[in-house]
C-alpha cells in the first residue's frame, strides 16, 4: 500500500515537486532558526555556569573606571566573615577611562562596540585562571614595559593593525595631546556571547597594574586603586551565590570595610534576568513553525486537491474492485505523507548547508554558533508528518467519498 | 438444479428531482441463473448501464429489490458493499480505467493493494495473465499497451478477486472488431469456468456470439423497461 501511494505521489510530478520544495522551504527555516537558538541557548547556558559562584566587587553603585577600590580590599573581602572562607580565589582588575580607546570604537564592528583598557596582575590572574593564562599567539605582557594582550575576536573584526608587534595609541586627555603607545604581544583567547551581531560588544585589552597606574597618573586620574574585584566561592548553584552577595552588602552597610562602601553582585544573575530574552526568541520560533506548518499544509492541501480531481475516476475504479472508503482515505494520506517527508528531506539538507554557511563568519550571524541537535532533526520531520496528514485530510476525505457511479458516467 | 443467482423485484432508479426525472429503469423484473452469460442490449441512455451498476452494488435502485447469491445488497451498509464488490463482483469497462503509472501486473493487483500483496497472489496474477493470452508483458507499463491488451489488463484485474460474477459495460466499445471478438471469446471461456457474466453492449455480433453459446441469453432493455425478444428497430442502434 505504501509503495502504491508513493508511487501515485508523483502522479503530478512537477507540481508534488514544487510543493515538496515549497514545504521544504519552511521546515529549513524552521530548522535554521531552532538551530541558531539551540546554539545560542547551549552557549548562554554555558556563561551562565562559568559565572557559577562568581561574585563582582565595585565601589558602591559605581561601574567601570568610576569605581575607586583600595588595594586593601581584597584581603579585607578575605577577612569577612562567613565569606572569607569559601572564597576560592580571587582576581582584581583596574579598569581605565573610555577616552583613553575611544578612538577605536568607530573601528570596530557595531555600533556601541567598545574597545576598553585594563589592567591586571599577573600572577593573581594566573591564579583565577582569567586572560593572562588564555593565550593563543604570542606571549604575556611584561610588567612596566607597556605591553598588551588582546581579545582573539578583534583578530577578525578591528579595522585597525592588531597583529603582533603593532602598537595601540592610548589618549590620556580628552584633547588627545597626551599619549602613550601600548605594543600588541599577545592574543587571548575569549569566546563570544553568543548574541546576533548587531548586539554590542565590549573587547578588552590588558596590560600589567604599574603600566595601568603610571598612565592612570599621566591622565591626572586617580591611581594605585582597583576597579573591580571578582571572587569565586565554593558554591553548589546560583542560589548560594546570590547568598554571597547579600552578605557581603550586608557587612558593606555595617561598616565592615574601613573608608570605602561596596556594591557585590553576580553575574548569574544579569544573565538569569536576560534569560527571559531567550523566552522571546523561542516564541518567534514557535509562532514561524505554526506558520510554516500552515502554509506548507496547504500547498500540500491544494497540490493533492488537483491531484485527486483529476483522478476521481480512478478512485471510483479502485472503489469498484472492492476498496473501502478508508483505503482510499489511507491513500492519499500516504501520498501527500510522502510529500511532506520528501520537503523534510530538502528542508534538512538545505538546512544543514545553510548553517554550515552562515556558521562561518559570514554577517549578520558572524560568530553565532548553531547546533544541529537531533531534537530539531525530529523536530522537522514531526512537522513534515503532521503537514502530511493536516495536508491530505480534506483530500482524502473527498476522494474516499467519491461515488462510484456518478464518476463513472460520461466518456 | 440450477441455481438462481441474480435476482431483481420490482427494480426502479429514477434519476433527478421533481419535473426533470427520467426513470432509468422502470419496475424491471429479472432473473438470471447461475453461470449464465447473458448480453443486454438496448439504444443508448435506456438503461444499460444503470442497470449494471445496480446489480454491481455501484448504485442504489430508487425502489425495489436486489438479490444476488442470496444476498439483499440493497440493505448493506457502504462498509458491506465494498466487501461484496470485492469478493463478488468484478467489473470491466469501455474504457479500461488502467493506471497508467503502474505496471500490468501492478495493475491487475491493485484490488489486492490494501491488503498486502503476497507472493502468491503475484503468482495467481501471472497466471490469469496466462489465461487472457499477456503472460509475456507483466512488466509492460499499461500506457504501452494497445487497446485491447488494455482490456484484457482490465478482465485480469476484474479476475484477481475470483469473482462469482463479472460486470462487463460495453466492453468491446473502445476496440476494434477482430480485438472485440477475441475480448468477447475470453470472457465467454471464463464464464465456462463457472463465473456469471453479464456483458453490456451495443454491438449486435456480440450479441449474437453469445446466443450461439449453451449458455448465452440475450435481454433487451429499451426505456428502462425489459424484453427477452428485440423490442426495437434494428436501425437505431447506434455503433
Ligand atoms: N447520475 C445521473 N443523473 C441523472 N440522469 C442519469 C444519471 N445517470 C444516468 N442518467 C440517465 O438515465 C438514463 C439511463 O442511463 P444509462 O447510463 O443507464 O444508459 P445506457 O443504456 O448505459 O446508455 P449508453 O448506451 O449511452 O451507455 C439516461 O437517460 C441517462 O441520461
Ligand atoms: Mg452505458
Amino acid at each position: 500500500m505504501l509503495l502504491f501511494s508513493i508511487k501515485n505521489a508523483f502522479r503530478k510530478k512537477l507540481i508534488s515537486i514544487l510543493s515538496a520544495i515549497g514545504v521544504g522551504f519552511g521546515l529549513m527555516l524552521v530548522f535554521v532558526i531552532g538551530a541558531f537558538t539551540a546554539g545560542t541557548s547551549a552557549q548562554f547556558q554555558d556563561s551562565l555556569n562559568r559565572t557559577l559562584g562568581v561574585v563582582s566587587v565595585t565601589e558602591k553603585l559605581r561601574g567601570g573606571a568610576d569605581s575607586h577600590l583600595p588595594l586593601s580590599l581584597p584581603q579585607d573581602l578575605l577577612d569577612t566573615p562567613n565569606v572569607g572562607d569559601d572564597i576560592l580565589s580571587y582576581n582584581v582588575e583596574t579598569q581605565t577611562a573610555d577616552y583613553f580607546t575611544s578612538e577605536y570604537w568607530a573601528n570596530l564592528s557595531t555600533f556601541g562596540d567598545r574597545l576598553l583598557l585594563k589592567g591586571l596582575n599577573s600572577t593573581i590572574d594566573g591564579n583565577w585562571g582569567g586572560p593572562t593564562t588564555k593565550i593563543i599567539e604570542g606571549r604575556n605582557f611584561d610588567p612596566n614595559k607597556n605591553e598588551t594582550i588582546i581579545d582573539s575576536r578583534l583578530v577578525n573584526i578591528a579595522q585597525f593593525p592588531v597583529t603582533l608587534g603593532s602598537n595601540l595609541t592610548m589618549n590620556l586627555d580628552l584633547s588627545g595631546n597626551k599619549t602613550s603607545i601600548l605594543t600588541i604581544v599577545g592574543i587571548y583567547k575569549q569566546e563570544d556571547i553568543g548574541a546576533p551581531s548587531f548586539v554590542p560588544r565590549d573587547y578588552y585589552i590588558y596590560t600589567d597594574m604599574q603600566t595601568t597606574w603610571n598612565l592612570l597618573d599621566i591622565a591626572g586620574e586617580t591611581s594605585d586603586i582597583y576597579t573591580l574585584i571578582s571572587l569565586r566561592f565554593n558554591v553548589k548553584g546560583h542560589e548560594d551565590t546570590d547568598e554571597f552577595v547579600e552578605k557581603i552588602n550586608d557587612y558593606s552597610e555595617a561598616d565592615g570595610y574601613s573608608h570605602i562602601y561596596v556594591t557585590a553582585f553576580s553575574l548569574a544573575s544579569f544573565l538569569r534576568e536576560i534569560e527571559d530574552t531567550f523566552a522571546i526568541f523561542d516564541t518567534f520560533t514557535s509562532i514561524l513553525s505554526f506558520i510554516v506548518v500552515l502554509s506548507g499544509g496547504m500547498a500540500i492541501i491544494v497540490t493533492q486537491l488537483m491531484s485527486i480531481s483529476s483522478r476521481m475516476k480512478e478512485f471510483a475504479i479502485l472503489k469498484a474492485t472492492g476498496w473501502k472508503n478508508r483505503h482510499i482515505f489511507k491513500d492519499v494520506i500516504y501520498e501527500s505523507l510522502t510529500l511532506g517527508i520528501l520537503g523534510a528531506i530538502i528542508g534538512l539538507s538545505i538546512g544543514v548547508g545553510l548553517i554550515y554557511i552562515l556558521g562561518g563568519n559570514l554577517l549578520p550571524f558572524g560568530g553565532a554558533s548553531a547546533i544541529i541537535t537531533w531534537r530539531g532533526v525530529i523536530e522537522v520531520i514531526a512537522y513534515a508528518l503532521g503537514l502530511g496528514i493536516i495536508g491530505g485530510l480534506y483530500p482524502g476525505i473527498k476522494a474516499s467519498r467519491v461515488r462510484p457511479v456518478v464518476v463513472l458516467k460520461g466518456e | 438444479m440450477i441455481k438462481i443467482f441474480i435476482v431483481l423485484k420490482n427494480v426502479s432508479k429514477i434519476y433527478g428531482e421533481e419535473r426533470t426525472t427520467i426513470k432509468a429503469l422502470d419496475m424491471v423484473d429479472l432473473e438470471i441463473e447461475k453461470g449464465k452469460i447473458i448480453t443486454v442490449m438496448g439504444p443508448s441512455g435506456s438503461g444499460k448501464s444503470t442497470l449494471l451498476n445496480i446489480i454491481g452494488a455501484m448504485d442504489k435502485p430508487t425502489s425495489g429489490e436486489v438479490l444476488v447469491n442470496d444476498i439483499e445488497i440493497g440493505g448493506l451498509p457502504e462498509r458491506k458493499l465494498s466487501n461484496y464488490r470485492k469478493t463478488q463482483i468484478g467489473f470491466i469497462f469501455q474504457n479500461f480505467y488502467l493506471l497508467p503509472n503502474l505496471n500490468v501486473i501492478e495493475n491487475i493487483l491493485t484490488p489486492l493493494v490494501p491488503y498486502r500483496i503476497k507472493e502468491k497472489d503475484r503468482k495467481k496474477a501471472q497466471e490469469i495473465l496466462e489465461i487472457v493470452g499477456l503472460g509475456d508483458r507483466a512488466n509492460t507499463r499499461v500506457s504501452k499497451l494497445s487497446g485491447g491488451e488494455s482490456q484484457r489488463v482490465a478482465i485480469a484485474r476484474a479476475l484477481i478477486n475470483d469473482p462469482k460474477l463479472i460486470l462487463a459495460d460495453e466492453p468491446t466499445g473502445n476496440l476494434d472488431t477482430e480485438t472485440g471478438k477475441s475480448i468477447v471469446e475470453t470472457l465467454i471461456k471464463l464464464a465456462e469456468s463457472g463465473t456469471t457474466l453479464i456483458i453490456v453492449t451495443h454491438d449486435p455480433r456480440v450479441v449474437s456470439l453469445v446466443a450461439k453459446h449453451p449458455l448465452g441469453k440475450s435481454i433487451w432493455i429499451k426505456d428502462g423497461q425489459l424484453s427477452d425478444q428485440a423490442t426495437y428497430d434494428l436501425d437505431c442502434w447506434d455503433d
